[in-house]
Parts: C-alpha cells; sequence; structure tokens
C-alpha cells in the first residue's frame, strides 16, 4: 500500500484559526469559529463532538470539498484556500479519498462490487484495484455482485475499500459507523484499524464512542470551537 | 474513458422515467423543427401544384405563337422549335398551324371556317360519323350549316375528301384543347369572322400544300411542349430555366424570323409567387417554432434536473474523487444521449410520415429531408448541450459554490410579457397601418409577411405569460389564504403552492398550447371561410355559365329547371340588378351560411308590381327609396340585405322576373347550378342548350394568398397540438414526480380522517385550476386574437364580406372536454395511488 510521499513530521494538514461561516435564508450561520489542529500523517483522527459542533463541516474543508471562509488551512504546506477549484480537484483526485455517512453513497449503483473498486482506482489515474481488495475486507467472492445484494455494512466496508483502491494519502470518513448495527459498525471500525496500520492517515468525524476510542488523536468539537485536542 | 462514464449509456435503464421523458422531449423537438423546413417547403410546393392546375397544362411549360406568317415559316418555326425544344430537354412537342378565318367554299356554301393541322388532333376529336384519317375532318355545325356529306372536297375539289364530321368542342374543353381554345372554338360575342370552328387536315405536308399558297401572310403557328406538371419548386424552376434555353435557341436560331414569333414562359412567375409563399410560410411559424423550441429545451432542462436529483450520490462521489463540473455533464451527456437520439429521430421520421396531416403537400423538394435531418440533429446537439450544461452548472452550484444563492435569478424580474407585449403592439400597428393590397409583381399581400402572421402569436405569448406572472403572485401570497372552510379547495391550493415551479410552467405551456391552437385553428378557418364566401358571392352559385335569352325566358329543360335556376343580369349606371326567379333561386344560389327559409322569404316579397311599381330588395348602400330606375321604372324597395350573390356588397336591387313585363331587356342570362361546374356543363351539353363564359366558385379567385395564411395557421394548429401534448406529459409528470410523497401524505390523512369525496376534490380542484385556467386564458386570447386579426389578414378586403371571427365554440368545447378528460385521468391516478400506498411506504417515509 502506499508509502508516505511526504515528510513524517510535516502535518497533513495545519489548521489555523479556521472559520467557516453559511449563508442561510435567515442570515449568516457560522459552524467553525476559528479552530486551529494539526493533522498527522499516519494514525487515526477523530473529530469528535456532538450534532452541529462542526465536525462535518470540518471534515468537508479537509476534504477541500467546502471552502473556509477565513484563517488557513496547508495540505502538506501548501495553502489549499488560496487554489482554485481545478486545482483542489486535482488534490483531492490525487491524494484525498472520501467516505460518506450513508453506505449507498459512496458507490455506483448500477455497477458490480469489482466495478466499483476499478472504478475508483481508475478516478485516481490508476489502471485497476488491488485484486486482495475484497480478501482484506473480508467480502471475497463478491466481486460480481450488484451493489443491492449487499448488506449495509458490507456496503460501508466496500466503501472503504473503494477508498483504499485510490492509494490515498488520507481517508476522510463522516460518521462511518451511524447508518450501521453493531456487528457491521465493528467490522467497519476493523476496516479502519487496518487502513491506518498501512499507512494511510485516517480523519473521521463522529460521537461514536467505539470510533472515538480507535483514535490515535481526538479532536473535540463544541458549538464549532475547539474543545480538546488529544 | 473510465468506467463510470463508460457505464452510462447502460444505468439510463435504471430510470425508465427519466428515459421515457427525455425520448418524447426529444421526439417533440426534433418534429417540431424537422415539420418547420417540410410545411414550409410544402407550401412552396402546394403553391407550384395550385398555380400549375389554374393553368392550362400545356401552357406550365414554355409556349410559342406566331401570327400572320406564311405557312413556309410558320414550317420553319415547328422545324426549329421541335430542334431547340429536343435540345432543351422537351422531348413532346405540338404543333399547329392554323389559316386564317374566311368563308371558304365548300361546294357552293360559303361557311365561316378555318383549315387547320395539329399534331394529335384527330386523336382528341369525338367523331359522329366516318373516322378515315386520310381526309379532312368537319365540325359537326359547319357540315350542318354548310351541308357538307362525307367525301365532299372543299375548295372547287381541290381539299383532300372529308372523311369524318366529328362533335363540335365545348367548354370546358379537354386538356389537350386548353390552350387553344380561343382559336379552335367559335366566340358568339366575337365579331363575326373572327373564330370559327377549324376543318382540320390529316397531316402538316397536305395542310402545306392545299393551304400554303391561300393563306399568304395571315397564318398562325403554335407550338406546345406538353410535359409532366412540376410536383416541387425546384421541378418549377428547372422547367422553366428549360423553357428560357428553349425559348432562347429559338429565337438565336430562328434569327431574323424570331420577330414572327411570340415565345413565353408563363410560370416563371408563379414559380417565384410559390418560393415567396414557402418563403412567408416559414418566416411566419418560425417565431412559434423558436417559442416551441424552447420550451422544448426547457422540458430537456427540467428532465436533467431530475436527473441530476435522481443522481445526485453518484454526481457527489464521482466530484469528490476529483471529477470537474465538464466531467459531470458529460456523465449525463452519456446517459441521456441515448434515449435523445432515438427521441430526434423518431421525431424526424414522425414528421416526414405524417406531413400529410399538417402540410399541405406531401411533396418534398430534393433535399429538403436532408435540411429537415440537419434541423433534427442541430435540435439533438441543442438538447445534448442543454443537458450537459445544466448538469454541470448545477453541479457547481451545489459542490463547488455551496450555499444558498449568491445573486437573485434575475429572469424571474424580467416583465418578459411586457416585452413580447411591445413586440406584439409593434406587429398590430405595422398590420393595421399596411395597405393590404396586392401590389405588382408582388402577387402575396402585404400584410400576409412573417412579422404580421406573428402578431396573434405574440398576443397569446403575452397572455400565457400574464397569466404565469399572476399566478406566481398568487402561489406566492396563497399561504396567507385559510380556506379550511373547503378542506378540498385548501388542500389543493397548498399542493399547488408547494409545488409553483411545476405548476406555473405547465400553466405556461397549457395557455400557449390551447391559445395556438385556437387561434391556429380560428384564423385558418377565417381565411378559409372568406375565400368561400368571397368566391361565392362573386360567382353567385358553385358553377354558373351564360345561356341563351331564348332558354331564359322560355324556360330551362325539365331535368335542368328542377336543379339550377336561371338569373339575368342588368347593368344601370352604377348599379346591378338581378333578376331571380323565387321559385327556384335557393336551390341553386351560393347562400353561404344564410337560412334558406328567411332568404325565401325575402325573395317572397318581390311579388308582381302593382300600380306599375316594382317591388325590389335592395343590397349594399342603394338607397331606401322609391325610384326610377332605367329599363325597369319605378321601383320601391320591400326589403334590404348586407350582400348578395353576384353583387356582392355592391349596390344593386335583386327583382322577381315575374314582376318585369319585358324580360327582354335583360342584358345577359346565367343558369346558376349547385353542382361542380363539369355536372353542370354536361348537363347542358346533354340538353343541348348553348352556353358560353362558365364560371365555377373553386376557380374564380385566386386562392393563394389566402391559401398562404391558411397554410400558415394550419402549421400554427399543428405546434398548438404538440404544446398540448407537452403540456399533458409536463401535467402527468409532475404528478407522477410528487406521486411517492402525496401518495403518503394523501394515505395519511385518509388516515386521519380525510374523506374519499375530500381527497378526489383537492385533485381535481389542483388539476381542474391548472387546465381550466389554462384553457379560459387560451380560448380567449385565441379566440379574440383571430376575431382581430382574421380581417387585417385578408389579402383581399376590397372584396366583401372581409374575413370575420369564425364559429370558435365548437373547438373551445372541444378543448375543454379534452382538459376534462386529461384532468379526470391524472386525478384517478393520483387517488388510485394514495388508495394503494402501504403501511410500509408509509412507515418509510
Amino acid at each position: 500500500m502506499a508509502e508516505p510521499l511526504f515528510d513524517e513530521e510535516v502535518p497533513l494538514y495545519e489548521l489555523r484559526d479556521v472559520h467557516v461561516r453559511y449563508r442561510t435564508p435567515t442570515g449568516l450561520v457560522t459552524a467553525v469559529g476559528g479552530v486551529t489542529f494539526d493533522v498527522k500523517p499516519r494514525g487515526v483522527t477523530v473529530l469528535a463532538g456532538p450534532s452541529g459542533s462542526g465536525k462535518s463541516t470540518l471534515l468537508r474543508v479537509l476534504g477541500l470539498i467546502d471552502r473556509h471562509t477565513s484563517g488557513s488551512v496547508a495540505w502538506q504546506g501548501l495553502d489549499v484556500g488560496r487554489l482554485s477549484n481545478r486545482a483542489r480537484r486535482g488534490v483531492r483526485r490525487d491524494r484525498i479519498a472520501v467516505v460518506f455517512q450513508a453506505p449507498p453513497d459512496n458507490l455506483i449503483p448500477h455497477l458490480t462490487v469489482a466495478q466499483n473498486l476499478r472504478a475508483a482506482a481508475q478516478s485516481a489515474g490508476l489502471p485497476d484495484a488491488d485484486p486482495d481488495i475484497l480478501d482484506w475486507l473480508g467480502i471475497a467472492g463478491t466481486g460480481d455482485w450488484r451493489i443491492g445484494a449487499l448488506s449495509g455494512g458490507q456496503q460501508q466496508r466496500l466503501s472503504f475499500g473503494c477508498a483504499l483502491a485510490r492509494d490515498p494519502a488520507v481517508v476522510l470518513a463522516d460518521e462511518p459507523t451511524s447508518q450501521l448495527d453493531a456487528a457491521s459498525a465493528t467490522l467497519v471500525l476493523d476496516v479502519l484499524r487496518r487502513l491506518a496500520d498501512r499507512g494511510v492517515a485516517v480523519v473521521t468525524a463522529s460521537h461514536d464512542p467505539e470510533l472515538v476510542a480507535l483514535g490515535d488523536r481526538v479532536v473535540r468539537l463544541r458549538e464549532g470551537l475547539l474543545e480538546e485536542a488529544a | 474513458m473510465q468506467l463510470p462514464w463508460r457505464a452510462a449509456p447502460r444505468a439510463a435503464v435504471s430510470s425508465p422515467l427519466t428515459v421515457l421523458v427525455a425520448f418524447v422531449a426529444a421526439l417533440l423537438l426534433s418534429f417540431v423543427g424537422a415539420a418547420a423546413v417540410m410545411h414550409a417547403n410544402a407550401a412552396g410546393n402546394a403553391a407550384v401544384t395550385y398555380q400549375a392546375n389554374r393553368l392550362c397544362a400545356q401552357t406550365v411549360p414554355p409556349v410559342v405563337d406566331g401570327n400572320r406568317v406564311t405557312v413556309d415559316e410558320a414550317n420553319t418555326i415547328l422545324r426549329t422549335a421541335r430542334d431547340q425544344g429536343r435540345a432543351a430537354g422537351f422531348t413532346t412537342m405540338i404543333g399547329a398551324v392554323y389559316s386564317p378565318v374566311r368563308q371558304w367554299d365548300f361546294n357552293g356554301p360559303h361557311p365561316w371556317s378555318q383549315f387547320g393541322y395539329r399534331d394529335g388532333a384527330m386523336d382528341n376529336l369525338k367523331v359522329l360519323q366516318g373516322g378515315g384519317r386520310d381526309g379532312l375532318w368537319v365540325p359537326q355545325s359547319i357540315a350542318k350549316d354548310a351541308g357538307i356529306k362525307l367525301g365532299d372536297r372543299g375548295l372547287h375539289g381541290t381539299l383532300p375528301p372529308v372523311t369524318a364530321i366529328y362533335a363540335d368542342l365545348a367548354e370546358p374543353v379537354p386538356t389537350y384543347w386548353c390552350s387553344e381554345q380561343q382559336r379552335v372554338m367559335p366566340n358568339p360575342l366575337a365579331t363575326e369572322g373572327a373564330t370559327a370552328a377549324v376543318v382540320w387536315f390529316p397531316d402538316l405536308d397536305s395542310f402545306t400544300r392545299s393551304m400554303g399558297p391561300l393563306s399568304k401572310n395571315a397564318a398562325a403557328v403554335t407550338v406546345r411542349f406538353p410535359t409532366d406538371l412540376p410536383a416541387t419548386t425546384d421541378e418549377a424552376a428547372a422547367l422553366v430555366d428549360r423553357g428560357k434555353a428553349a425559348v432562347a435557341g429559338l429565337t438565336s436560331a430562328l434569327g431574323e424570323q424570331s420577330r414572327l414569333v411570340n415565345a413565353a414562359n408563363y410560370f416563371a412567375k408563379p414559380v417565384s409567387v410559390a418560393r415567396e409563399a414557402g418563403s412567408t410560410v416559414l418566416g411566419a411559424v418560425l417565431p412559434l417554432t423558436v417559442i416551441s423550441l424552447l420550451v422544448g429545451l426547457a422540458g430537456v432542462g427540467a428532465v436533467t434536473v431530475q436527473w441530476v436529483q435522481r443522481r445526485h450520490a453518484e454526481l457527489r462521489l464521482l466530484w469528490s474523487r476529483g471529477a470537474g463540473p465538464v466531467a459531470l455533464g458529460w456523465r449525463a451527456i452519456l446517459e441521456l444521449a441515448a434515449p435523445l437520439l432515438l427521441g430526434a429521430a423518431v421525431g424526424l421520421l414522425a414528421a416526414r410520415f405524417t406531413l400529410s396531416w399538417y402540410a399541405p403537400s406531401t411533396a418534398l423538394t430534393d433535399g429538403t429531408f436532408g435540411v429537415s435531418a440537419l434541423v433534427a440533429a442541430a435540435v439533438l446537439i441543442a438538447a445534448l448541450v442543454v443537458v450537459g450544461g445544466v448538469t454541470a452548472l448545477r453541479a457547481h452550484r451545489e459542490f463547488q459554490v455551496a450555499g444558498p444563492r449568491q445573486t437573485p435569478r434575475v429572469w424571474r424580474f424580467v416583465p418578459w410579457e411586457l416585452v413580447t407585449a411591445v413586440l406584439a403592439y409593434l406587429a398590430w400597428s405595422r398590420l393595421r397601418n399596411t395597405p393590404t393590397q396586392l401590389v405588382f409583381g408582388q402577387p402575396l399581400p402585404q400584410s400576409a409577411d412573417a412579422v404580421g402572421l406573428a402578431f396573434p402569436l405574440l398576443v397569446v405569448l403575452t397572455t400565457a405569460l400574464v397569466a404565469v406572472r399572476l399566478a406566481r403572485w398568487a402561489l406566492r401570497a396563497a399561504h396567507r389564504v385559510n380556506l379550511w372552510r373547503f378542506p378540498a379547495l385548501h388542500l389543493a391550493m397548498r399542493r399547488l403552492s408547494a409545488a409553483a415551479g411545476s405548476a406555473v410552467g405547465i400553466l405556461l405551456v397549457g395557455t400557449l398550447a390551447v391559445g395556438t391552437l385556437t387561434v391556429g385553428v380560428g384564423v385558418a378557418d377565417a381565411q378559409s371561410q372568406a375565400l368561400d364566401t368571397k368566391s361565392g358571392l362573386f360567382v353567385g352559385a358553385e358553377s354558373t355559365a351564360q345561356i341563351s335569352d331564348r332558354v331564359a325566358i322560355n324556360g330551362l329543360p325539365a331535368p335542368l329547371a328542377a336543379r339550377d335556376t336561371v338569373v339575368g343580369v342588368l347593368k344601370v349606371s352604377q348599379l346591378t340588378v338581378l333578376v331571380v326567379d323565387p321559385s327556384t333561386f335557393t336551390h341553386a344560389a351560393w347562400l353561404g351560411d344564410r337560412d334558406v327559409d328567411e332568404v325565401n322569404q325575402q325573395l317572397s316579397a318581390l311579388t308582381a308590381p302593382g300600380n306599375g311599381v316594382v317591388p325590389v330588395l335592395r343590397v349594399g348602400s342603394t338607397p331606401d327609396a322609391t325610384m326610377d330606375v332605367q329599363r325597369l321604372g319605378k321601383v320601391h324597395p320591400v326589403g334590404q340585405v348586407a350582400s348578395f350573390p353576384l353583387i356582392g356588397t355592391a349596390r344593386g336591387y335583386v327583382v322577381s322576373r315575374t314582376a318585369l313585363t319585358d324580360l327582354t331587356q335583360v342584358d345577359t342570362w346565367q343558369i346558376w347550378s349547385a353542382q361542380p361546374i363539369d355536372a353542370l356543363i354536361s348537363d347542358l351539353n346533354a340538353a343541348g342548350l348553348y352556353h358560353l363564359s362558365s364560371r365555377s366558385k373553386t376557380a374564380a379567385l385566386d386562392g393563394l394568398p389566402f391559401l398562404t395564411v391558411t397554410w400558415t395557421f394550419d402549421f400554427v394548429t399543428a405546434l398548438g397540438f404538440v404544446l398540448a401534448v407537452v403540456a399533458a406529459a409536463a401535467l402527468v409528470l409532475a404528478v407522477e414526480v410528487r406521486r411517492r410523497q402525496n401518495a403518503v401524505a394523501g394515505a395519511l390523512a385518509t388516515r386521519m380522517g380525510l374523506r374519499q369525496r375530500t381527497l378526489v376534490g383537492s385533485h381535481l380542484a389542483e388539476l381542474g385550476a391548472l387546465a381550466g385556467v389554462s384553457v379560459a386564458a387560451g380560448s380567449a386570447a385565441g379566440a379574440v386574437c383571430a376575431a382581430v386579426s382574421a380581417p387585417m389578414l385578408d389579402p383581399s378586403p376590397w372584396l366583401r364580406p372581409v374575413a370575420g371571427a369564425p364559429d370558435l365554440l365548437p373547438l373551445v368545447s372541444t378543448t375543454t372536454l379534452v382538459a376534462a378528460a386529461v384532468v379526470a385521468l391524472v386525478c384517478w391516478s393520483a387517488v388510485r395511488s394514495v388508495n394503494t400506498a402501504r403501511v410500509g411506504e408509509l412507515i418509510r417515509g
């Protein structure tokens, strides 16, 4: 799997006084109100906090999906806030994998399991996915299956498989276990752990205590502010 | 290409409704674009056919006539014309040569007659006696008057013997004779000796030998090149070009002798008129076609928005993996291209194969289908651009600049209805201020230009936009209204305002559809009726012919008297006096939409004169006073009509023949019939009655200007029909898209005690409001527009009556019934989905 292409000591992300504000029909809403922390290039970083604390917003900022309103976000020393949409897409395509909350949102329904893995690999400029990924995910033999034939847990594991197939530097997962039963969630947590063990940085937003416990580093947020980083 | 893009066409199968709607949208778009091109071309071709049929078929190709030539010169002209004609592609030629009309000797008697030879003449005459093709053929009238028998030899025995007596030619002459009618049929109104029937020679050589020395330089020659009539403007133009080449060659070859002949291409002008008719129709239908295409493209845009919503998760996933808006646009194109392409192809073929349903001719100029295919392809490309563009824009807005819209939707604040109203006013102003007259060299009326014809459509568009604006305001204000005393109405209102976008879209297309249908049918019918009425009033009956005073005064033979009527015509200073037979007049005269009993009642008042005063019906603005009229004596009006057959709306009187003491005072007598001209002539010939100057209602006026307007609005009707289909489909789709949402809400409400009657009532009120406003606004705008513009678009307003508003009640009734049926059907579907909603659906919802 991916060897880190950068200095272990250089943070993957450096966030300095990051604000994210949304314009809504009722006025300006501050989702993140001045957050400063780093994300290391290895291990599992968990953004924890109750609903509305701004963790999902922050995750989208890290995934270069949303732009922060003020402050600075650096990716490997590069200020991504100043990048054009095209350049941000380039970073996203080559180095970042995002796993959304709902399992079906991470997969293309009219492709088979194997085709989904291949599509994910191709999106990062790779010819195909590692053939052992399904084995590694514990869903071997499902390559020809339609997505609808998989359970929710299997789908979410496949979502991480697709992320892995893209050979990213970081996997960003937004509450990956929130829609799963306990057994499926445990399997997903195992995948997450093993993903981190393969040298991929994992950043996840969650208020699931088991997932929080999995984190090498936990960033606690409350009402858009950093409560604790441990 | 990456897998998600490569597999996109297959992905379409997972959304059959989207595929179906995309297919139908492309079909209609392609149909409208291709049909506009084909219709305009067909209109030009129909104009060619119409004008070719109005002319004698032999004068459509070039004609060559020479008068006051010697027979030798005639022979030279015939030979040269044959050579030059053949060089220009005219393989068949009919040449004729005629001696002067004289009292030629026939063994003593000297009947007025002329000798002639024409290629194929003996094949086109009806032989009564004999039939040998080696002698002269004498017309029955001359044979009878001069006592000529078979075997007689004229001119003191120097002519070939008479071998046949043939039936005189009578109107209407067969096509073979149509160009020679003036020459071969005696005209009793002409000076004595000016015309005469023809004694035919068997061949040109014998004619030349016998008549050459006698005709001196008083012979005549005619050359015709019979050919198939052109069906398209291109064929007609090619024919004219060949004709010009033949004429130029003939003129050049004849050299000095070319001054003896008059060679012409009479069809050159009709060809340019036909082309002008085609371009006028195209220009006139273009605005509505463009509007229809824009509506169709907006529909494609709506389908794309739905597709984006349906594929939102996949698009977000691809975007999070680095795909840009443009790449996502391509993703949409690749998925929807197949149904769009298929729809466009089917639309193109449908436009071709249903041509007879909407176009005035099924003949198309070569290459027209290719142009239509190009238009369909352009429309397809536009649809694909819309699909890609809308997807890319939505992706950009949703993913790259997430959050509420920073800039307001400017187009919402543009007063489109004011823009179209100003355009409508300008079109109306131009229409009103343009003198409607046929100008020399411009055979179509000036008002029938693209701008003039666009006026009614702009009014309909303005009405639709005003309806949409008011509906938008009403729906925005609807949340303040409390109608819970009428739960069905309140529910309907809430549902409408919750889906205001769909509602106003359907309203726009629906009003536009009903309006264009109404105005299309209205103006087209008005022009057809105007042509029919004007022709009817102009001729007086379906067919007429002038007959002799003797027959008119003594009465028609029995079979004719039962069906037809005799009308006398007197011209007294500025007045036209019609002498009618009240007992038979209404059998045969063209009365239009007049009540027969009422006309009979008016005519019955024209009894015999009392105290020397002749009772008359005054027509038009004739004074309502007892007056002395030359040849009638003192006349007293006993009734008044605005117009009357033959007199029209001019000044005149109608008088009963029984009221006149001296019928010989009448200038001319006509027989009027309700039958077609052929039947009337056949009856007159069968009865042995001499007749002349026959006229038919269908050919009395040049209908091309009327037809140009009618053809234009026929296509407007077709577009209205297409828009109506779009509106109905949009209604079905809007309900279907919200089916689950409405079904769950409805099922929940019914379980909470909502009565079935209220549920049905709410859906009827919701859908009925959209359909009702569309039908009411569209019909009103269409009817008013048709009434206002019909007289303005009348190509010949000087010929009364001017085109007026047609009776649109049947159309409006039909539109209302169809709209009610669609509403009932969609309502049934919505209520059914509520009643069949399952509990599981409620839980999941």
